[in-house]
């Protein structure tokens, strides 16, 4: 890492070793994509251009996404380990100015506009924000404080995140918190993660239960885990501690429910089961439920055809897959996710660069988050937090922020054999 | 070690993707294979059952004439969300030519039902119905000032020139009452039902039966295509045709002829028992009464005098005056108190028991038989016809002799009603002895009481259709006859025809006497002047004063008098003497049915001088 040339690429024809898995899945999952947007956008009664159409539009990105993948793979491995903070910066910078110039797109002021062109600098700053945390984490040794850190860590995350929240896209935001995750692979105690596991949980049962019940429960908790120390080194003021900041978190959770928009707490309220079901929501779910089996077959759907499922082409894209596509679609849709995500994770094990590695599982850590949290919302098992299915959403700018993400993580691997003095 | 710990932490990572896509993966199965409500849910929402209309079922006359018919017309329809704030009512009600006020206020029921909910916001709602080709292209020109406002085609009821509005019916659009009745048959909101007449009457044979169409709507409610092709569709099956006994040429003959006359004429085919014709007047007209003003129209129908929605035909009553003499006359012959051939010298005026003083209407010369009688019209022999009959009649009472002398009238097909359909039919009236007892107590009344009867007035009453038929058993002279029929054909079924039994037992001779006098009446007597050259033409004519008003005017003729083909009545109300006004209209009439058209100048004269006539009261006019 101290040596720049130890991500040179050095082979004569570089893309043989581009990691075919990667790849293939990568081109895989975007072809889909576009196959998914004709179908989801077909509609009889508007005729559009033929440059209107969305799957074109969408293929149209594809090939644009040649020029920045281009120049990826020409460039340097060490050169994203170098610019990484000028990267994060400079989409810092960003986000701060779309605030002030952007274009108010959904009530979230998220957006440049370029005549039929828009960017949303946010997603962007995924990427960048994920080549920082690489690049604090690889820069600590293992006998760096940990709290050092962490505090680095937590730091870098939070400022895109808060950026982000004051642009009014608080699903976007979310995505940094989840980059968080990446931390698990990180020399890091594990029981910080089962705080973390801890503290959600708080935070859902505070939204369902009395907060005085949750107070007790949270207390009793705590009694269990000094029960605990006595039979295990456990340090009893970590516990205390632990367990005086959940109460209070008990407490802070409801609190700010009362300050969230309207829509968010229903959004809320329908994933817990309170009240019944927003009708956008029971549109995807049905869309979805009426596949069955094996699915309506390609561009049969009627539930989006007709526009009952909302953002059909965008957002609840994944309710025509499971229209048309059934289980046996969708389930196949999600394992080449899961394939991609796990082959990031294997990839990035096999990296003897820390940033190298810590890089693909922050970018393991956003695509989970993404499918996650998109694909639950169809099905009403998150609340509906307005984040695409990466690389299969229509839409210019999450595409090529997903594709630059993926082909520089294929960039750094590429040169994982030349970092041997590193690790 | 530290591999190790790696290795864990790996795991530990990919344990949380496959947690998570597990998770996710039982949703999908829990959605799509375990939870059926959604299975049918996504087509219960795109199939919609929409309603197809059936083409309603035309109206003929006896010869295959079209007198109602199925139109091309337009309705104005609304889509809300295309829709400017406020529509401009104003401009609108001068494009439509409709008054302001009722433009607003269908708007304003239209936004009431947007409000709460009743009408899409999403759909097309027809605002305004029924809007004629001129209409329509007037405002097809202006419809870019209104948003959201188009014209769709749609069918209306269009009668020819003259048609018998009573007959017929109308058109109206169902209302709440009359919708709880009919929902269970296939109507909704909207539909348009027959209203009164042969419209209402036989209005499930001439709809036809809705078809089904399945289409497929997107999630604003806007048709977006055929589901499964049509397959499952079921086509709407058309109305049967109906043909009416009308003969519409004589019809409309009839009705201009009533032009500015208030009163009926009834024409009928005693050896079928068919009626021709069935004019009563003042009338409306159909097409106004289902046009764009119809609200106002119906107001200005409602109010008008003389009642124009009363079918003076088979619902006016009237005193059958002179007319009746032939009847009583045969009603006496029949109980052998009196004979054809017996005269009777009338003195002008009429003694009853020393009491009563009644005067005869003309000044002729004596009547030597029953048949000079009818010609003069004579007041005190037909008195003296009745008094014979009913002291002759007498059995243990004078109530009992009335009775059957009643009876006997009923036996001409009085004091009931005819036809075999529901139409607004009146039964007329024959008192009963129970009537006179209650009037005067029991026994305490004697014949001479209602000698009045005896001339076709008192509390005789009797419809125009009442005196058709019982002319048409006189026309036929008792043998073979048919009960007045209305409708000739439904669809391809033909209509049997009921023949009437209770005739009473009358000779040959007799019939034939009292037709003579009908014959002597046109060409000599009360009705002088009427008579058809080349054709034998008789009839009674009737003259039922008014103590404030001029008299009714009242005519029974048939032709020819051999073999009669036709029997006409005709009232008309405020006419004057029966042989003033209508004897003309009945022979012109009888002239135009059996000739095809009046010939002769003189007869000319007379169809310009009876169609010019104008006969309705001050107020009236």
């Amino acid at each position: 890492m101290r040596n720049n040339s130890d991500y040179r690429i050095s082979s004569e024809r570089p893309l043989r070793l581009m990691d075919p898995a990667l790849t293939v899945l990568y081109l895989a999952i975007s072809i889909i994509g576009i196959f998914v947007i004709r179908s989801a956008s077909m509609d009889q009664e508007v005729v559009l251009e033929f440059w209107e159409e969305p799957h074109i539009r969408q293929i149209v990105w594809l090939f644009i996404t040649l020029i920045p993948a281009v120049v990826i793979l020409a460039m340097d491995g060490a050169f994203f380990f170098r610019m990484a903070f000028p990267f994060y910066v400079f989409s810092l910078i960003l986000l701060i100015i779309v605030m002030l110039f952007g274009t108010e797109i959904n009530g979230a002021r998220s957006w440049f506009r370029f005549g039929p062109v828009a960017l949303q600098p946010s997603e962007f700053a995924k990427t960048s924000t994920s080549l920082a945390v690489a690049a604090v984490c690889a820069s600590f040794d293992q006998d760096v404080p940990l709290k050092t850190l962490l505090r680095n860590v937590v730091a870098v995350l939070f400022l895109p995140f808060l950026l982000v929240v004051l642009q009014g896209d608080f699903g976007s935001a979310l995505v940094f918190v989840a980059i968080g995750l990446c931390l698990i692979r990180e020399n890091i105690p594990l029981s910080l993660f089962f705080m973390g596991l801890l503290v959600l949980l708080v935070s859902l049962f505070a939204l369902v239960m009395k907060a005085w019940a949750l107070a007790l429960c949270v207390l009793g908790l705590g009694l269990v885990g000094l029960l605990y120390s006595t039979v295990r080194r456990v340090p009893r003021r970590m516990i205390i501690i632990s367990t005086a900041a959940l109460l209070m978190w008990s407490q802070i959770v409801p609190l700010t429910y009362n300050f969230l928009a309207p829509h968010q707490q229903e959004r809320i309220n329908v994933v817990l089961g309170k009240g019944g079901d927003d009708w956008n929501l029971l549109q995807s779910k049905i869309a979805i439920g009426s596949g069955k089996l094996t699915g309506k077959g390609y561009a049969k759907g009627t539930q989006t055809k007709f526009d009952f499922v909302p953002e059909q082409n965008t957002d609840f894209i994944f309710s025509t897959v499971g229209e048309e596509g059934g289980l046996l679609g969708s389930v196949g849709l999600l394992i080449l996710f899961a394939l991609l995500i796990g082959r990031i994770v294997v990839v990035a094990e096999r990296q003897r660069s820390h940033f190298s590695r810590t890089y693909g599982y922050a970018i393991a850590s956003i695509l989970l988050f993404h499918v996650f949290i998109n694909v639950g919302m169809t099905m009403g098992l998150v609340p509906v937090i307005g984040i695409p299915l990466p690389l299969i959403s229509y839409g210019g700018s999450s595409f090529l922020s997903f594709s630059i993400m993926i082909i520089l993580f294929i960039r750094l691997d590429m040169g994982r054999k030349q970092s041997l003095a590193l690790s | 070690m530290m591999e190790n710990a790696a290795r864990r932490r790996a795991s530990i990572f990919l344990g949380l993707v496959i947690t998570l896509f597990v998770l996710l993966a039982s949703q999908l199965f829990n959605l799509q294979v375990l939870d059926e409500r959604y299975h049918a849910a996504a087509e219960e929402n795109v199939v919609k059952q929409r309603r197809t209309e059936p083409v309603r079922g035309e109206i003929y006359d006896r010869h295959g004439e079209k007198i109602a018919y199925n139109i091309v017309v337009y309705d104005l329809e609304a889509l809300y969300v295309a829709m400017e704030e406020d529509l401009d009512t104003e401009a609108l009600a001068e494009a439509l030519g409709m008054p302001l006020a009722e433009v607003q206020e269908r708007y304003d029921t239209y936004l009431e039902g947007i409000n709460t909910g009743t009408i899409p916001k999403v759909r097309k709602y027809p605002i305004i119905r029924a809007l004629d080709t001129t209409t329509s292209m007037r405002l097809r020109e202006q419809l870019l000032d209104f948003p959201g406002l188009s014209l769709s085609p749609s069918s209306r009821r269009e009668y020819v020139q003259y048609a018998p509005a009573h007959l017929l019916g109308y058109m109206g659009e169902i209302n709440k009452n009359e919708l709880k009745e009919y929902t269970t048959k296939g109507y909704r909101m909207g539909d348009y039902i027959g209203r009164g007449g042969i419209e209402s009457e036989f209005e499930y044979a001439l709809r036809g039966i809705n078809g089904e169409a399945y289409i497929i709507e997107d999630v604003y409610g806007a048709e977006r295509g055929k589901y499964e092709e049509g397959a499952n569709d079921i086509q709407a099956s058309p109305g049967n045709d109906l043909y009416l006994t009308i003969d519409l040429a004589l019809q409309q003959y009839a009705r201009s002829l009533m032009e500015n006359k208030k009163g009926a004429v009834v024409a009928i085919d005693p050896r079928t028992g068919e009626i021709l014709t069935l004019v009563s007047t003042p009338d409306y007209d159909l097409s106004e009464i289902m046009g764009v003003n119809r609200g106002e129209y119906f107001r200005s129908i409602s109010n008008a005098p003389g009642n124009p929605f009363l079918d003076r035909t088979l619902a006016g009553q009237y005193q059958p005056g002179s007319t009746f003499k032939t009847i009583s006359a045969l009603i006496a012959l029949s109980s052998r108190t009196w004979s054809r051939d017996r005269g009777y010298v009338c003195q002008y005026v009429y003694r009853l028991s020393g009491q009563t003083v009644l005067k005869c209407s003309h000044t002729h010369e004596p009547s030597q038989n029953i048949g000079q009688a009818l010609m003069h019209s004579c007041n005190p022999y037909f008195w003296e016809v009745f008094k014979k009959c009913v002291y002759g009649l007498r059995k243990e009472s004078y109530a009992q002799a009335l009775d059957d002398w009643g009876n006997a009238c009923r036996s001409f097909g009085l004091d009931t009603t005819l036809l075999d359909i529901g139409m607004a039919e009146s039964k007329g009236n024959v008192p009963r002895s129970s009537y006179y007892d209650g009037l005067y107590g029991q026994k305490r009344w004697a014949p001479t009481a209602m000698i009045s009867l005896g001339i076709g007035q008192g509390e005789l009453l009797l419809t125009p259709l009442q005196m058709a038929f019982s002319y048409s058993i006189v026309a036929n002279r008792g043998q073979k006859v048919f009960y007045p029929s209305l409708i000739r054909q439904i669809g391809q079924n033909h209509q049997g025809k009921r023949e009437y039994k209770d005739v009473l037992d009358i000779s040959g001779r007799d019939y034939e006497a009292v037709i003579d006098g009908m014959r002597l009446a046109v060409s000599s007597g009360t009705a002088k002047g009427n008579s058809i050259p080349g054709i034998s033409f008789g009839g009674k004519t009737g003259t039922v004063e008014k103590w404030d008003q001029p008299s009714h005017s009242m005519f029974v003729g048939m032709a020819p008098l051999k073999e009669p083909e036709i029997v006409i009545v005709v009232i008309v109300e405020n006419g004057g003497a029966g042989g003033s006004t209508a004897a003309p209209i009945a022979s012109l009439m009888a002239e135009k049915y059996l000739r095809g058209s009046v010939l002769g100048p003189d007869r000319k004269a007379l169809e310009y001088s009876i169609k010019t006539k104008n006969t309705l009261t001050w107020d009236e006019k």
